[in-house]
């Protein structure tokens, strides 16, 4: 954490970040985090430890963190630690009904497990962007940030992710065409 | 290009639609989580495998049978009675024979483990007390 753009905008000093700041964080930004470390790492039960360890880091640590940053910090955290522990597990873990990382209405519901393998079955550096732009509600500036990367590169990975998911989802797009209809 | 761009759009509205579910509330209070790894489960796993396997050794296990009929038989005896012959047994059987001759004569004329209900002959004891002219 605090490498690569972050040092500038992020410091270690005397002032621990209050926890209720760190909470705030947690219920905004939480879900979109757990949906982006559930990208990465394929496994809810890995992603909700990602999310614990980053935010229980941010509570215990001396960091401080700009609120205007808050959320590109966030999203690196959550990178830089689910590509930790990734590394130790597959990320090719067999979805489980219990275990779904998206919500939605009633009609839509049953496609949840088929976005999560359209999401999975994606480059990871594809579906880290389209999940930041998409759930995560990141610019393009932002998302650039956290990945180390050109703007440019960053909206082309998203392109590319986007065609190929409307390519696995087509045929729940038409139903949902046809159900909003 | 514009048709494309709508179309985008309409798919970024679609997938907006499901909702990323809430993480579990943050353990402030448990500092350091225990991390959720798959050996803790192996273990868990191995250590109940075990129990039970333990139990069922210990609940299946075959008793030892003492056939009333042997009881004051002979080691000789015994042997040539309850188990067919083999080349263990004939070891076994000089092993534990006063003499050779006398396991010799113990494989010889072991005596039959088969006995036949009253009225039945076998066939090798009819044949042989027939007389066969040639």
């Amino acid at each position: 954490m605090g490498q690569g753009k972050f040092p500038s905008m992020i410091t270690r000093n005397s002032g621990k970040l209050r926890n209720d700041e760190v909470q705030g964080w947690y219920e905004q930004h939480g879900p979109a985090l757990l949906a982006y470390a559930c990208s990465i790492l394929g496994d809810r039960g890995s992603a909700e430890d990602v999310l614990q360890q980053v935010f229980l880091k941010l509570l215990k640590g001396n960091i401080e963190v700009p609120s205007a940053a808050a959320k590109p910090y966030l999203f690196r955290a959550v990178r830089n630690t689910a590509f930790n522990l990734s590394r130790q597990n597959s990320r090719n873990v067999a979805l489980d009904a219990c275990e779904q990382w998206f919500t939605a209405p009633p009609e839509l519901l049953h496609w949840s497990t088929k976005l999560e393998s359209a999401i999975l079955s994606l480059p990871v550096e594809q579906s880290e962007v389209l999940t930041m732009r998409i759930w995560g509600e990141m610019t393009f500036d932002e998302i650039a940030t956290v990945l180390e990367v050109s703007i440019n590169t960053a909206a082309s990975r998203y392109r590319y992710a986007i065609a190929k998911l409307r390519e696995l989802m087509q045929p729940f797009e038409v139903q949902n065409e046809h159900a909003a209809k | 290009m514009n048709m494309q761009q709508n179309d985008d759009e309409k798919f970024e509205s679609f997938l907006k639609q499901f909702r990323p579910r809430e993480p579990e509330p943050l353990q402030t209070k448990k500092h350091g989580r225990a991390i959720r790894r798959p050996f803790v489960f192996a273990a868990w796993a191995t250590v109940a495998a075990s129990i039970v396997a333990a139990v069922l050794t210990i609940q299946f296990r075959p008793k030892p049978t003492h056939p009333p009929d042997t009881e004051n038989l002979t080691g000789v005896e015994q042997l040539s009675n309850q188990q067919p012959l083999t080349i263990g047994s004939a070891n076994a059987l000089l092993a534990q024979a006063p003499s050779v001759q006398a396991a010799v004569d113990a494989l010889a004329f072991h005596s039959q483990t088969t006995r036949l209900s009253k009225g039945k002959h076998s066939a090798l004891g009819v044949l042989s007390k027939e007389n066969i002219k040639l």
